[in-house]
């Protein structure tokens, strides 16, 4: 079996984004691997240990330190991973998954493709069926379950107001996981220890024959979203929380 | 007779030897375990001379047996009384082999002395085992190990003590001790016997049937007893002695660094017993069952599965059951500490709140924590086992540096519109005041943080934050086994506080405090570090703060485990609180102090659900209540919390206050 998983170097939601120059933002904010794609990871790798056979690759598009994000894939039990140098964190999802798919031709050829259902950072959520259409794929996204049967797969998919599909698929195909696929378990030490050595091939996105500048959409123009007027938390004894309140939304807001 | 007494000569020389032989060959095996057990040993043999002086005070004064008075003095009755006979006893033994074997001959008043003092001694013994066998017939307590062995134990002294008591009684006789000594000059308790027993009145063969029969049971009980020392509890007659002597002479201590960049390691803590080091061992052996760690622990008081004596005791056992691969040095045979069906469980392990009270109470300072958080980190970093909702606040540590995962650029807006600078703008700063993820993020920390600002601005302090750049201590990641990733936090406060090379560095958090203070010193920052409990006395002392009279409630002080037992302050707050309330004494509760109830948070615990058993918080806002106290103080932002969700829960009328904001109420 061999699984390639699509993963993506985005910043923590925690982090503080800090636009830079319009259209990009200060790269110094902690990162992590994708979320959504940790779940490809953790399926792919237990697929791979259940079948005791095969290999899992990571493959990453993004900047040089995307490596830290790859490392991470690694320690949970991929196997090698292939990082396809860009040199901005925003790329097209056009272009993104034109660049996975030669990627992932030049490497080898997929029993399965696993990519999150969207990333963190832009929520394009459209490279599976993009990377799916390029390599003329069944695909499906949102997916909470997967059963490898004979060449089959076999996929449950959230559609919302909690209900499931179930989608039969032939091998090779594009899954998108998302939350409830599986819990990715902790690395443990020795692991982290050898994704450290683990092979990450680069290769310049200009090599695979992607042309940058070709993109469809283009980012114009980067904004935090403005903060939420705070919360005003009350204090006091009831009486005096209620006098204060009315005081407000005379005062404040005017609306008595 | 003489045909019985060549007899008596031969079989006394095998008796020996068998009885010595055994002795020496499982103490042997004994001391190779401890050789091939592969741990390294952070150990120093340092002030020898105190450590000597400590074998007076500790070993032959007995005091740290009697920080427990009945059965401490219960102790020091039998130790001495045991010790006593033996001089006596071996000399018996060898005039058995050689029937002309005295030593009285040389100095018989002071062989008469050593008789007299033995005699009474020996005879106070029976007291202590009165007392020990009460307890394990009719108080026992819960905590004190009441097996075969403790009972046997118990019979072989009792039997040796009596037995010695009716031989130097025979020896009375003439027929029988003959005249080459006055027995009857120095004994008093002996002389009683031969009285009670109108040993006078036996004909010559009766009393030396008599004599014989008292010699060899006396004999036999002690050469089975010496054989039997080994594998018993009774062990500690051993290992205490030189356990006591390499006790930590001072009580902060550093959790044991491990090299987690080492490539060649191949496994990280205390997975099996073959990762134990010499000194665990020596630890191990000591051990007297005494049950006095288990007394003492949060987690066996409400019912948890873990007792630290019965941690100490399994890790024995298996150690005893794994000799074989061990002294064959296949170490890959060893099986796991932690195992199917083994005592030892995660279950265990993670119940722990690193409180420290085992390590304290232990009367032959034996370290429990050593093995209980090696063996976290054994079952973290090569295991990845630990309780499921430690994952989400690891990946927050590794991500925000923070436990509950809100953005580290966010870690100085408690001081919003408090003006307080930062070490990047005022690098000369006299004082670093490192908040701590709790005074950071945590809502009841915050207000705590604020109030130490103001109070720092009132005492017109020279201070400063490191504010964003601020990274969590790393004590949370540490005690819950998490080495690695502990490491990559500290190295990076470490990097931070060597480039602004702080005058002092004060917290208002035991943790941070005790990590900062006894473990980053392994990564290369030394730094004076203060509590903010020893650094707001010392303002007041100065003068620096005034009192603005305003009234404080009746208190009582909650010690925090990493600010007390941890690092022996004590008295810093006690101080402060009478200063601050007029000299007015502060309620104490039952357990304060070395002795203090842990609130349940530490060693990471504050991040763990606590579903067996009662709670913790509980147990300790109970006595807090019963005290009747308006108002507990404490000086641990962990310690607050945790007693405040005590406290709310038993629907308690106990305001829960950190020190600092006791200070900042009362002060102008």
């Amino acid at each position: 079996m061999q699984i390639y998983v699509c993963v993506k170097h985005v910043p923590d939601t925690a982090a503080k984004i800090t636009v830079v120059g319009g259209t990009g933002f200060a790269e110094t904010c902690k990162f992590v691997i994708n979320p959504y794609d940790e779940y490809g990871v953790e399926e792919a790798v237990q697929i791979v240990s259940r079948a005791g056979q095969g290999e899992v690759v990571i493959v990453t598009v993004g900047r040089e330190n995307a490596v830290n994000t790859m490392r991470s894939a690694l320690a949970l039990g991929a196997h090698r991973g292939i990082l396809v140098k860009t040199d901005a964190q925003f790329l097209d999802s056009n272009l993104t998954s034109q660049a996975l798919k030669k990627a992932i031709v030049q490497d080898g050829s997929p029993d399965i493709i696993f990519t999150g259902k969207q990333s963190i950072d832009s929520e394009g959520m459209q490279t599976p069926y993009r990377l799916a259409q390029a390599l003329g794929l069944p695909v499906a996204t949102e997916v909470v379950d997967v059963k490898i049967n004979d060449r089959r797969a076999v996929v449950e998919r959230e559609i919302g107001g909690g209900s499931r599909e179930v989608v039969e698929m032939p091998l090779p195909c594009v899954i998108g996981a998302t939350k409830g696929l599986n819990e990715p378990h902790y690395p443990k030490l020795p692991d982290i220890m050898r994704a450290k050595k683990k092979e990450i091939r680069k290769i310049d996105i200009r090599a695979l024959g992607v042309d940058i500048a070709d993109g469809p959409t283009q980012i114009l123009k980067l904004d935090p979203v403005p903060e939420r007027s705070r919360a005003k938390m009350l204090q006091g004894s009831t009486r005096e929380m209620v006098e204060e309140l009315v005081r407000r939304l005379k005062e404040e807001a005017k609306v008595l | 007779m003489n045909i019985y007494l060549m007899i008596k000569s031969i079989l006394m020389a095998w008796a020996i030897l068998i009885g010595w032989g055994l002795f020496l060959v499982r103490a042997k095996r004994l001391a190779e375990l401890m050789q091939a057990v592969t741990g390294e040993a952070h150990l120093k043999l340092n002030r020898v001379g105190e450590r000597i002086k400590v074998l007076f005070t500790d070993v032959l004064g007995q005091t740290n047996v009697r920080r427990k008075r009945l059965p401490g003095v219960a102790h020091t009755l039998i130790f001495f009384g045991f010790f006593a006979v033996q001089p006596h006893s071996l000399e018996l033994m060898l005039r058995g082999v050689w029937p002309d074997f005295h030593v009285s001959g040389r100095l018989p008043g002071l062989y008469g002395v050593y008789l007299f003092a033995a005699d009474i001694l020996a005879f106070l013994v029976l007291f202590g085992l009165g007392y020990a066998l009460c307890r394990r017939l009719f108080f026992k307590p819960k905590y004190l190990t009441n097996g075969l062995d403790a009972r046997l134990i118990l019979i072989f002294i009792a039997v040796i003590i009596i037995t010695f008591h009716l031989i130097n009684a025979f020896l009375m006789l003439p027929s029988i001790g003959g005249a080459r000594f006055d027995y009857a000059r120095y004994l008093t308790v002996s002389v009683a016997v031969k009285g009670i027993f109108n040993l006078g009145a036996l004909s010559t063969a009766a009393s030396r049937v008599g004599f014989e029969v008292a010699y060899w049971i006396h004999m036999l009980t002690i050469l089975a007893f010496l054989a039997y020392i080994p594998g018993s509890k009774h062990l500690h007659m051993l290992a205490a002695i030189p356990n006591v002597f390499l006790k930590p002479l001072q009580r902060p201590k550093g959790m044991i660094k491990t090299d987690i960049e080492d490539e060649e390691a191949e496994s990280y803590g205390l997975g099996k017993v073959s990762d134990l080091n010499w000194k665990n061992v020596l630890d191990l052996y000591a051990c007297t069952e005494c049950g006095r760690c288990e007394e003492q622990c949060p987690a066996d008081l409400t019912g948890k599965p873990l007792s630290p004596q019965r941690v100490v005791t399994d890790i024995k056992h298996d150690l005893f059951d794994q000799t074989r691969p061990l002294l064959a040095k296949s170490l890959e045979a060893v099986a796991p500490l932690v195992r199917e069906g083994a005592p030892l469980t995660g279950d265990v392990l993670w119940a722990c709140t690193t409180c420290r009270a085992c390590e304290d109470i232990c009367p032959v300072n034996i370290q429990h924590l050593d093995l209980i958080l090696e063996a976290r980190k054994y079952q973290v970093l090569m295991e990845a086992n630990f309780p499921p909702e430690l994952q989400p606040t690891f990946t927050n540590l590794e991500n925000q540096s923070n436990p509950w995962g809100f953005g580290s650029d966010t870690r100085a807006d408690w001081c919003q519109g408090l003006d307080v600078p930062r070490m990047a703008a005022r690098p000369s700063a006299d004082l670093l005041y490192f908040v701590g993820c709790a005074g950071s993020f945590d809502d009841r920390g915050k207000k705590i943080a604020q109030a130490i600002a103001r109070v720092l601005k009132k005492a017109d302090v020279n201070f400063a934050i490191l504010g964003e750049e601020e990274r969590c201590n790393g004590d949370m990641a540490r005690r819950a086994g998490n080495e690695y990733l502990a490491q990559m936090m500290i190295r990076e406060n470490v990097a931070i506080f060597n480039r602004y090379r702080p005058k002092k560095i004060m917290t208002a958090c035991p943790h941070c405090y005790n990590i900062l203070k006894n473990e980053y010193p392994q990564f290369g920052a030394r730094y004076e570090v203060v509590h903010h409990t020893e650094f707001l006395r010392e303002l007041f002392q100065q003068g620096r703060l005034k009192a603005s009279g305003a009234k404080i409630e009746e208190l009582t002080w909650h010690d925090s485990c990493y600010l007390g037992r941890w690092n022996g302050i004590f008295e810093a707050p006690r101080e402060l609180l009478r200063a601050l309330r007029q000299d007015q004494a502060l309620i104490e509760m039952p357990r304060s102090k070395s002795k203090g109830l842990c609130c349940g948070a530490g060693g990471a615990r504050m991040f763990m659900e606590e579903t067996s058993g009662r709670r913790i918080n509980h147990e300790r806002a109970e006595e807090i209540i019963a005290t009747g106290a308006a108002a507990v103080a404490a000086a641990c932002p962990f310690c607050i919390t945790m007693l405040s969700d005590g406290i709310r829960d038993h629907n308690g009328d106990v305001a829960v206050r950190d020190l600092a904001e006791i200070v900042d109420a009362v002060t102008a």
